[in-house]
């Protein structure tokens, strides 16, 4: 019986939901863990991930209770808004990013990477964000190819560099 | 003597040119990192991790210390000069930091931060050298059980002073204790959690981990924020202290430090003695009480100098005991574990070499900061006008080439990922970050002397109020458990008598129920708020934690304050 002042916390129950779900899923998997062969040990491989599966399915059912129970409005917990469109572009870019670091190589793909971050943020600058894209991976790179000598991929430009 | 001996071979190895060269760098890319907005010591360390890989154990764990009291210097001047802490040990300095800087006098704020925290850090350190060697000796009398209730306080303690809500900080640390039990099980010598993939058998990389969790939700979340402005210039600062400055500071610099430090040494407690000295020292004001809160020059010596020590009192338990304070010492204890070493009663006996040597670099570290700082403010200022896009794209790309670092193939890269977005998800429910971290270091540790305590009473729990010892900590772990659960209660029934003052209010306000997840800086729900000196943007969580007027009060603006009070609620 909801009234004007009152509501539900949507955001707490779809976190306790999943936070419950991830629980069970964990403590499913932890009571499959197979025993010990030598019995010696009073606790197993299983005792701890399944205590702590346990625990994370009700710490995520308290909080979905907590967040079903109606409350005053102004204690809801609304996840704060971030572009929603940026948000999944970003990691869109920064996903691509991680798949092509390996086989495209560090330099290639951190221009690209921060170049195209850049320009979808600022698509204005794009001489500024040119050199800010060419020079950080160029530093980074001699940095740790050269003085702590941490080999980077080369990808495309295996036997260029 | 055998200290000053042992000291002095600290000395020798810690001054070699190579060791110089990494303190001096530890010190100067702390600082940097620190000044970038959102990102404190723990996130700083952890981005930083892989490049002290291909160094030697003393050079590597000198250049991170180095680091850690660099970016803590960072986060002061960050503080001070645009009210933005970059974590929980500076927020008090942004009071009458903040205020010193809008009444023209940032400068001896500053000056007052970096010489308050070279006091600090030279006292804490020589604290450090002399408790250190006694604890280790006491502690190597303790047995599995006491090691077990130990390191259960410091893990109940931290997930309940570091979070937001207190029951999404318990899951927070469940879930670093999940992540922490896939692969290997040392004991049977068998894989779980892993569900049969092969690259999961060695456990998720506790770098990666932490670099996911504190780097990519901070990132993402500043990148996809409405506005990408550069933060509005600060224009030149100058440092300068007058003779009254000096005569103001001195005293709470050491009433800060002493206080800093034995807060440090309790587990869980970390670098919080900031907000113990800001409410003493200004009780303890007399000329000066009505100007705290309005730029009273004692309000950011006492806790600057207090959250300073509180490193060298928290690497006392670390060296001692293994057990580390705070995420920031959870990602140092890692360090040492990844160079093969293991904090705990032996390191001070067989590694001692490396333990003074770090001792000996902490006083280089602090002197080098000195230097460093006083003349270079103003340049590590020019960092905030580096536009958000470009800074944050740039942590992005360090963070993925620090995961590649960490294990030359995609599936790090991948983790990291995965990891970055789960942790953007947490926090933008207001599950805070830092309990993760600290929970995925100390289960290992807490199961196998769970594991080690019961093998060796044979399956009976009485071994955990066996001896004097063993009942105080298990009578401390049911009290804190109970504590916050039961004051509530009390309260209500009047039993407990009302009249706390209003700092009192805040000190236990912002302990016990910080407004956010203030170690791992939050970048949701920042807020344009008119200020005297242009609008200058802010994390709710954390400096709107501090008000404009002289008195504080629990942030109540905060999203995770909201949460806080809401399952304060449901926990009733």
């Amino acid at each position: 019986m909801a009234t004007e002042n009152l509501g539900r916390n949507p955001a707490d129950i779809i976190a306790g939901a999943v936070v419950g779900g991830v629980g069970v899923a964990y403590t499913i998997v932890a009571l499959q863990t197979q025993q010990a062969t030598s019995s010696a040990s009073v606790i197993g491989p299983a005792v701890f991930p399944t205590l702590l599966g346990v625990l994370l399915a009700l710490g995520g059912a308290a909080v979905a209770i907590g967040g079903w129970r109606l409350r005053p409005a102004e204690a809801k917990t609304e996840p704060a808004q971030s572009g929603g469109l940026r948000l999944w572009v970003t990691i869109a870019i920064f996903g691509a990013y991680v798949l092509a670091f390996i086989p495209v190589g560090y330099l290639l793909s951190t221009i690209a990477f921060l170049m195209g971050l850049a320009t979808y943020f600022s698509p204005t600058k794009w001489k500024s964000n040119l050199i800010f894209a060419i020079s950080f991976p160029l530093i980074v790179f001699v940095l740790f190819e050269y003085l702590l000598r941490v080999p980077l991929p080369q990808g495309l430009l295996a036997g260029v560099l | 003597m055998d200290i000053l001996a042992n000291l002095a071979d600290g000395f020798a190895s810690a001054l070699s040119p190579i060791n110089l060269l990494f303190a001096f760098l530890g010190v100067l890319i702390g600082t940097m990192v620190g000044v970038i907005p959102g990102i404190g010591p723990t996130t700083a360390i952890a981005l930083l991790i892989p490049v002290s890989f291909s160094l030697d154990p003393v050079t590597g764990l000198i250049l991170l210390c180095g680091i850690y009291y660099g970016a803590m210097y960072g986060g002061s001047i960050t503080s001070i000069l645009i009210r933005t802490p970059g974590e929980i040990g500076t927020v008090m300095s942004t009071i009458d930091g903040y205020e010193m800087t809008k009444r023209g006098r940032g400068g001896p704020a500053l000056a007052t931060a970096a010489i308050g925290s070279f006091v600090a850090g030279t006292l804490s350190t020589i604290m450090l050298m002399l408790m250190a060697p006694m604890l280790a000796a006491v502690s190597v009398a303790f047995g599995s059980n006491v090691y077990f209730l130990l390191l259960l306080l410091a893990l109940i303690m931290l997930s309940n002073l570091t979070g937001g809500s207190r029951l999404k900080a318990g899951i927070s640390t469940l879930f670093g204790m999940a992540v922490a039990m896939i692969g290997m099980d040392p004991q049977a010598g068998m894989p779980r959690m892993t569900l049969g993939v092969l690259e999961l058998n060695s456990g998720i990389d506790f770098a990666i981990f932490a670099m996911a969790l504190f780097a990519v939700p901070e990132a993402l979340a500043n990148l996809t924020r409405r506005h990408t402005e550069a933060t509005p210039g600060i224009g030149k600062v100058k440092i300068f202290m007058s003779k009254e400055d000096w005569r103001r500071s001195t005293v709470p610099w050491f009433r800060g430090t002493f206080l800093g430090f034995f807060v440090g040494l309790l587990p869980g407690m970390g670098t919080l003695g900031s907000f113990f000295s800001y409410p003493m020292e200004k009780r303890l004001s007399r000329k000066h009480k009505a100007e705290f809160g309005k730029g009273a020059i004692e309000g950011v010596a006492g806790p600057e100098a207090a959250n300073n020590a509180g490193v060298g009192g928290g690497l006392v338990p670390l060296f001692t005991l293994g057990i580390p304070g705070s995420p920031t010492l959870a990602l140092l204890f890692f360090v040492f574990t990844m160079y093969g070493l293991q904090p705990g009663p032996q390191l001070m006996s067989e590694q001692s070499g490396l333990i003074w040597a770090i001792i000996a670099s902490m006083y280089i570290g602090n002197v080098l900061l000195l230097v460093l700082n006083l003349p270079l403010v103003g340049v590590f200022v020019q960092l905030l006008k580096i536009p958000d896009a470009k800074l944050y794209a740039g942590v992005l790309a360090f963070v993925a080439l620090g995961a590649y670092a960490l294990g030359f193939d995609l599936f790090s890269m991948g983790t990291m990922f995965v990891f970055g977005l789960v942790g953007y998800g947490m926090q933008k429910y207001g599950f805070p970050l830092a309990p993760a971290v600290v929970g995925l270091v100390l289960a290992p540790m807490l199961e196998s002397s769970l594991r080690r305590a019961l093998q060796i009473s044979a399956g009976d729990p009485a071994t955990f109020i066996d001896g004097p010892l063993a009942i105080t900590l298990t009578a401390l772990i049911v009290l804190v458990i109970a504590a916050p659960l039961l004051l509530p209660l009390l309260r209500r029934s009047g039993v407990l008598a009302r009249g706390l003052s209003s700092r009192r209010q805040v000190a236990t306000s912002q302990l016990a129920d910080p407004s956010a997840d203030l170690h791992t800086p939050t970048g949701f729900g920042y807020t344009k708020e008119p200020q005297a000196s242009g609008a200058a943007e802010q994390p709710t969580g954390q400096a709107a934690a501090v008000d404009d007027q002289s008195e504080l009060q629990p942030a109540s603006t905060g999203q995770g304050a909201d949460d806080d009070a809401t399952d304060r609620k449901a926990d009733d």
